[in-house]
């Protein structure tokens, strides 16, 4: 016993977070998912304020409680705050405290990306909600529809705060997606292969992958019109070549994923729970796998049903429509899966089956009204009317709201240690569950009588009046049920019956923790050979907390978990994380002051954070690896009978963050592409110059550089995976110099060339697309630069090959979007 | 790719191809119109949606090859091989008729309207 303890207290010392302010550089994913949890929850509040506002003017006819001006930005801020500051924020929140345990292993693969993500989220978010409070936020509606959001019909600042600041939150998101995918791949524990994966863990790993691919064409469009903005570049006016349909795409390739982005991993909690309640396991699991895939791919098909009465073919709204009715089948297949479930199983009412069955309930009708919107004729009569307003209540409350809750009360024991309160519990069930209903019942009537949304009054006698007063009286019925939700968490916490090991008898890992979990999770790491480990093997908790399962050792001071295998789970090293550092908390303050010098339209102190957020985040980098305080080389570590650390490989979880984080970057830059060509054959004015602005030779001697520079680079890396590291330093030098001549040419393109980026859409986005190049092309010369350096200090070398081939993949990406980018926005329009 | 097995592009591979499809046909609609727009009165049979068709039909031959394919394998396949040929079969079949689904309103509805 003794000896257990003192392995807790070693392992304590090396996991635990520093005391008092040094909580600010903690990394640990326990401490960061609690703190998006607890932010998104403020901002629920936030946002549940502001609805009540709006519904307070809404209660009666002709009413005068706020302003039409102050209304505009109520509903604007409303539908911001609960979708990309509450909705994603604290589905990330949940999945990143989660997912390390449901997998069996001790913390996410980038801890110190998770803190980054947190604190561009809540910097992001106060500067968002600071417009609110300096009378200046953005009333444009939550989908900014230019021409209504551009600079001539938003003049003040309130658009910007816009897209300055969910941009600089989607930094956030976007990594969430990158580290819960190359956790969930490539840290599982040993013998957890994707067939025995928790089911939960496949929803977020498609949730993680839709994030990684459907935020940056929002990323893409909220910059081009910051651009148009604040330096008049016309992506957007007609006028000028631009056209204002174009946001509308690139909002809605993102908005329309979005919605399954905040489904699946709701539903993920569906189908963790459901079975726990019905003592048995998950019906057609295979199906629901399917249904996963499935939904992934075709929820980004589907985002023109959000378009239907801005003039589209109706060839191309008929394959929108079928599409939209499309994925209805895979919601149908899970939602027979759970009721198949609840039917063959032995059903346990405890508190978290009332959200259950609330979802079932409302989720149904909301995926009903989803049909009969994707009809395109009915689509035309009730668009933006207060019936879509109800269905996307249905879907977004039922959907994601409820089962989150459920999900709360489920793992609140696991939180807190602590049992819920049932009785104030279903109170709190009952409330919402009325009050949900009466409010957003009667918009779909007040819809189908012709009410629009987004208005701030209306005239009595319309037959609206008995509507919207029963429908206002419903959300303070709702509210009070949220009240009474939080005062039983809260109270919880100091008067709640102490919770027994594994209270719902639940299967997953994520329960043999215990309760509260400790910082590391686990104290050594399972090896998983069923679906259900812990019904299997139920005193699993047992022989980990006594240090019988793997990787116990914690002498050498380093936070360490499993790589395995992506599909089979093998064992095949030990990934060695950095612990807990201030660096992310910097580079997301030089991150906010460069946000808030744009704002200001202060561009020399921009320009000034922005070299500092760089410096800093280089630093982040160079403190990495075979790093002296990171995992330098050592004899010890070859006699230890655990695979090699990871940074000895050249198959590390870096590689698969490199890999995936391209991946949303590609998805960015096939954004623009599409923009390009939109406006090139689509928009009315649009049209490119006979005559190219930029010098084409330059460019292809620019291009020759870099491939030559991504050539040697590449036969680098391989001989380093063949064991041979000849000449490594010469060989980063000779990189690094054809790499800045290539930069070098580049620069001297962009400062040559005839681009009237304010006078034609065409213009600007070529001159986007080569600033797109410049960025590529800097990060990847500097870093090898700095690799240079870091092989001449002994960090990077026959036995530490990792970095250049994590970096690999960089350097070819950057060579691919240089061609791909010289043949399609240069060669393609001069020989068409 | 030349044939089915078990590798894990399998578990997406019927929606990516879907996806391109669908792509090519939303883009290739809608540039096709702006080049050379067919004819109202040709009605649905017209040169933009025999294209469209003749590609969807390819890409259903080949969705619906690579299903069979699959669903052989998997039933002679080892256990820990069973799972990820039994998600592709499912993908790809899935893929066919989503592809088939969508498509049919290439038969139906004229273009560039």
């Amino acid at each position: 016993m003794n000896n257990d303890l003192s392995l807790h207290a070693q392992f304590a010392k090396v996991w635990d977070n520093l005391p008092g302010w040094g909580q600010l550089a903690a990394v640990n994913h326990t401490s960061i998912s609690r703190r998006f949890m607890l932010t998104g929850t403020v901002f629920f509040i936030i946002g549940g304020v502001l609805a009540m506002l709006i519904r307070s003017q809404l209660a009666l006819p002709d009413q005068q409680l706020i302003s039409p001006a102050l209304y505009a930005q109520l509903f604007t801020m409303h539908g911001t705050v609960m979708m990309f500051l509450f909705a994603i924020p604290i589905l990330e929140g949940a999945a990143m405290y989660l997912i390390p345990k449901m997998i069996g292993t001790r913390d996410l693969v980038f801890p110190r990306l998770s803190a980054l993500g947190y604190y561009c989220y809540l910097f992001g978010g106060m500067i968002i909600m600071a417009s609110l409070f300096l009378g200046v936020a953005p009333d444009s509606g939550w989908f900014m529809y230019t021409p209504l959001s551009s600079a001539e019909f938003s003049a003040g600042p309130g658009s910007d705060f816009w897209l300055l600041g969910i941009t600089f939150v989607e930094i956030s998101a976007v990594s969430a997606g990158v580290e819960l995918t190359v956790s969930i791949l490539r840290t599982r524990a040993p013998g957890m292969s994707l067939s025995k994966m928790p089911i939960f863990c496949w929803y977020i790993l498609a949730m993680a992958l839709m994030i990684v691919f459907g935020f940056p064409p929002l990323i893409l469009a909220s910059i081009l019109l910051e651009l148009e903005r604040a330096a008049g570049m016309p992506f957007f006016d007609p006028s000028a070549g631009g056209d204002p349909i174009l946001w509308q795409h690139l909002f809605w390739l993102f908005g329309h994923p979005e919605v399954y982005i905040i489904f699946l991993p709701a539903a993920g909690i569906v189908s963790t729970i459901i079975p726990v309640f019905a003592g048995r396991p998950l019906v057609g699991y295979r199906w629901i796998v399917l249904a996963i895939i499935t939904m992934g791919f075709v929820s980004f098909g589907l985002w023109v049903h959000h378009m239907f009465t801005v003039g589209i073919p109706q060839l191309a709204q008929a394959f929108f429509s079928l599409a939209s009715m499309l994925v209805a089948i895979p919601t149908a297949i899970q939602i027979f899966a759970w009721i198949a479930t609840l039917w063959t199983g032995r059903v346990r009412f405890e508190l978290p089956m009332l959200w259950m069955f609330g979802f079932l309930f409302i989720f149904v009708c909301g995926g009903l009204t989803g049909v009969m919107l994707a009809l395109v004729p009915f689509d035309w009569q009730v668009h933006d009317t207060h019936f879509v307003v109800a269905h996307f209540h249905y879907v977004l409350i039922g959907g994601m709201l409820f089962p989150l809750i459920g999900g709360l009360y489920y793992w609140l024991p696991h939180l807190s240690g602590r049992m819920p309160s049932m009785h104030m519990g279903k109170w709190a069930f009952w409330l919402i569950f009325i009050g949900f209903n009466a409010t957003f019942l009667m918009m779909h009537l007040t819809g189908l009588l012709g009410m629009p949304r987004r208005v701030v009054t209306y005239e009595a006698g319309l037959g609206w009046d008995w509507l919207n007063m029963l429908s206002s009286f419903g959300s303070f019925i709702m509210a009070s049920g949220f009240g009474m939700l939080i005062l039983d968490v809260v109270l919880h916490f100091r008067y709640g019956q102490k919770a027994p090991f594994n209270p719902w008898q639940a299967d997953t890992l994520e329960w043999a923790t215990g309760t509260p979990p400790t910082s590391y999770n686990f104290l050594s790491l399972p090896t998983v050979s069923t679906r259900h480990p812990l019904w299997d093997k139920p005193d699993l908790q047992a022989t980990i907390r006594d240090g019988a399962e793997g990787l116990k050792s914690i002498g050498h001071g380093r936070r360490e978990l499993y790589g395995t295998e992506a599909v089979t789970a093998q064992l095949r090293e030990v990934i060695h994380l950095p612990t807990h550092s201030w660096l992310p908390l910097i580079s997301a303050l030089f991150l906010a002051a460069l946000c808030i010098s744009l704002l200001s339209r202060a561009y020399a102190i921009a320009l000034g954070v922005a070299v500092l957020a760089t410096v800093s985040l280089f630093r982040w980098g160079w403190v990495n690896g075979a790093h002296k305080v990171i995992a330098p080389l050592t004899e010890q570590e070859h006699q230890r009978d655990e695979p090699p650390l990871h940074s000895r490989t050249m198959n590390g979880p870096g590689l698969w963050g490199m890999v995936v984080t391209l991946l949303s970057d590609g998805s960015l830059y096939l954004s623009l592409l599409f923009g390009w060509l939109y406006l090139w054959t689509v928009a009315p004015g649009g049209k490119v110059p006979d005559v190219s602005s930029i010098s084409i030779s330059m460019m292809m001697l620019s291009g020759v550089f870099l491939t030559i520079a991504v050539f040697v680079y590449r036969r680098m890396v391989r001989s380093l995976r063949v064991g041979s590291a000849n000449n490594l330093p010469s060989k980063l030098i000779c990189v690094f110099s054809f790499g800045g001549l290539h930069l070098l040419t580049l620069i001297y393109v962009v400062v040559t060339s005839d681009l009237a980026i304010t006078d034609n859409a065409h213009d600007a986005t070529l001159f986007v697309m080569l600033m797109f190049l410049l960025f590529h092309s800097s990060i990847a010369v500097v870093t090898s630069g700095l690799q240079t350096l870091r092989a001449h200090k002994g960090y990077i070398s026959q036995l530490l090959p990792y970095e250049p081939a994590v970096f690999s993949p960089f350097w070819l990406f950057t060579l691919a979007i240089f061609w791909l980018s010289f043949g399609s926005f240069l060669i393609l329009p001069l020989v068409w | 790719m030349k044939q089915v097995n078990h590798h894990p592009w399998h578990y997406i591979g019927g929606w990516v191809i879907w996806a391109i499809w669908f792509v090519v046909v939303y883009g290739g609609l809608s540039i096709a119109c702006q080049i050379n727009p067919p004819n109202p009165d040709e009605g649905v049979f017209n040169w933009i949606n025999i294209s469209l068709a003749c590609f969807t039909l390819v890409v259903i031959v080949f969705l619906s090859g690579c299903a069979l394919k699959s669903w052989k394998l998997q039933q002679e396949a080892i256990p820990q091989a069973k799972f990820p040929l039994q998600i592709a079969t499912a993908i790809y079949a899935f893929a066919t008729f989503g592809t088939l689904l969508v498509g049919g309103a290439i038969l139906m509805v004229t273009p560039c309207l």
